[in-house]
């Protein structure tokens, strides 16, 4: 008998155990999983690590720590003149730990998961239509930045944003929802005359 | 939720690009241009009144319960599938404005018209079949919509980050806001005063987005009317 694994059920139960982990476990527990985390991070999703290369990154995950000396506990320690709390470096530590655990467990889960399996799932499942939605929302988003594009630049050489930049900004939305809702009026016609209906699977 | 036609879950799909876009182009950008702590409050609000403008002027055009519900949950999933950076902040935020919104239409209460509005041989216009009852809502759920979905913008970095650093963190917040009153001689109130002005012009904005939105869906389906009626 093949096992067959479903990709994205598979998915939704390890990132919930592992995000259930990341909130329940404390101490030196935390710090293995935040190892283990970063070691399947390190093999298998390389390309991720390139947030530890952005400040925005640093200040999120230091933050705990900075707040966490100063305002949590008593300030028993000196270090170069400053006092500081031991037991607020140690809670600190531990908040940006499972800050950096969720990180990594939504990152390794997402990892696994793309368009075409998600629609699988729903339509497995019976979600025939919310499958065929998400099917359209993925393949328009080049349409929608193309007619953006040419509306944008039709109003600006025609002198928009310039002298009414309010109005031109109104013209550009309305026009960029009419010309993709007239795209969505082709898919539709594509797709009825096709004989596709959600309700038949 | 009722039953759905293609029409419907390809519009659905539609304005789910549609907010989708916005939160992977612009998002991207905002987040570069704010500093990091004070993003919420500004990238948010910005992103936030555009989606709700966005969400609601789907909802204009699939009537129904369920529907900006399901276009939050098209863009988060756009969110979650899309390259660069961890996003588990834009995706509750996308998820929890949808389902205000979501709330805020169904507090109005239902406002039920006759199919018999929809004109003849217009097939943009025409989403359901003769006889059944379509919703249409008065500007004001739009309102109230509007003012939900911005009204979570305020709260989100807290929950936020009470999900993500645990309640020690609550904690901390809360000596750092007395702490930091005393320090600048104020009165803790006046701490409670500085939320409750972020909340108002979070409600402004709300409000104008959600009126923006009913505008918006008039003036599209007007012109979309004009370009039917020439094609036929």
């Amino acid at each position: 008998m093949q096992l067959k694994i479903n990709p994205v059920r598979t998915a939704i139960v390890a990132g919930t155990v592992l995000i259930v982990l990341s909130v329940i476990l404390k101490g030196r527990y935390l710090f293995v999983l935040s190892i283990v985390l970063f070691a399947v991070m390190l093999l298998f999703r390389r390309p991720e690590l390139r947030m530890f290369f952005r400040i925005r990154f640093w200040v999120f995950i230091l933050l705990p720590v900075l707040t966490g000396v100063f305002f949590i506990g008593e300030r028993n320690l000196h270090i170069a003149a400053v006092r500081v709390s031991s037991e607020g470096i140690f809670e600190g530590i531990q908040m940006s730990g499972r800050a950096l655990c969720l990180l990594f467990s939504f990152s390794i889960v997402l990892s696994k998961i793309t368009t075409g399996k998600i629609i699988g799932f729903f339509e497995r499942y019976g979600l025939k239509g919310m499958g065929l939605a998400l099917g359209v929302a993925s393949n328009t988003l080049a349409t929608i930045a193309q007619n953006s594009s040419s509306v944008y630049h039709t109003l600006r050489l025609r002198g928009g944003f310039r002298k009414r930049p309010i109005k031109s900004f109104s013209l550009f939305v309305v026009a960029v929802i009419s010309s993709s809702i007239r795209h969505a009026d082709d898919i539709v016609h594509a797709a009825i005359v096709r004989g596709f209906d959600t309700d038949i699977s | 939720m009722g039953r759905r036609s293609v029409r419907d879950w390809v519009y659905i799909g539609l304005f789910g690009a549609l907010w989708g876009g916005v939160e992977l182009s612009l998002g991207s950008l905002l987040h570069m241009l704010f500093p990091p702590l004070a993003g919420t409050y500004f990238t948010g609000l910005i992103l936030g009144s555009i989606g709700c403008i966005i969400a609601l002027t789907g909802y204009s055009f699939v009537p129904g319960r369920g529907t900006v519900l399901l276009i939050g949950c098209i863009t988060a999933i756009l969110k979650l599938i899309s390259p660069g950076g961890i996003k588990i902040g834009p995706v509750v935020a996308i998820l929890a404005e949808s389902l205000l919104m979501e709330a805020g239409l169904l507090l109005e209460g239902d406002f039920l018209m006759e199919a018999g509005r929809q004109l003849k041989g217009d097939s943009l216009l025409e989403r359901t079949s003769p006889g059944t009852r379509i919703q249409r809502k008065r500007p004001i759920s739009y309102v109230l919509a509007g003012i939900l979905c911005l009204a979570w913008n305020l709260p989100h970095r807290f929950i936020m980050l009470r999900i993500l650093f645990g309640k020690s963190f609550i904690d901390v917040a809360l000596k750092m806001a007395k702490d930091g009153s005393r320090l600048l001689g104020l009165r803790t109130d006046a701490v409670f005063a500085v939320i409750v002005v972020l909340l108002i012009i979070r409600i402004a904005a709300g409000a104008l987005s959600g009126y923006a939105a009913w505008k918006l869906a008039r003036t599209i389906r007007r012109r979309s009317v004009f370009h039917y009626a020439i094609k036929n």
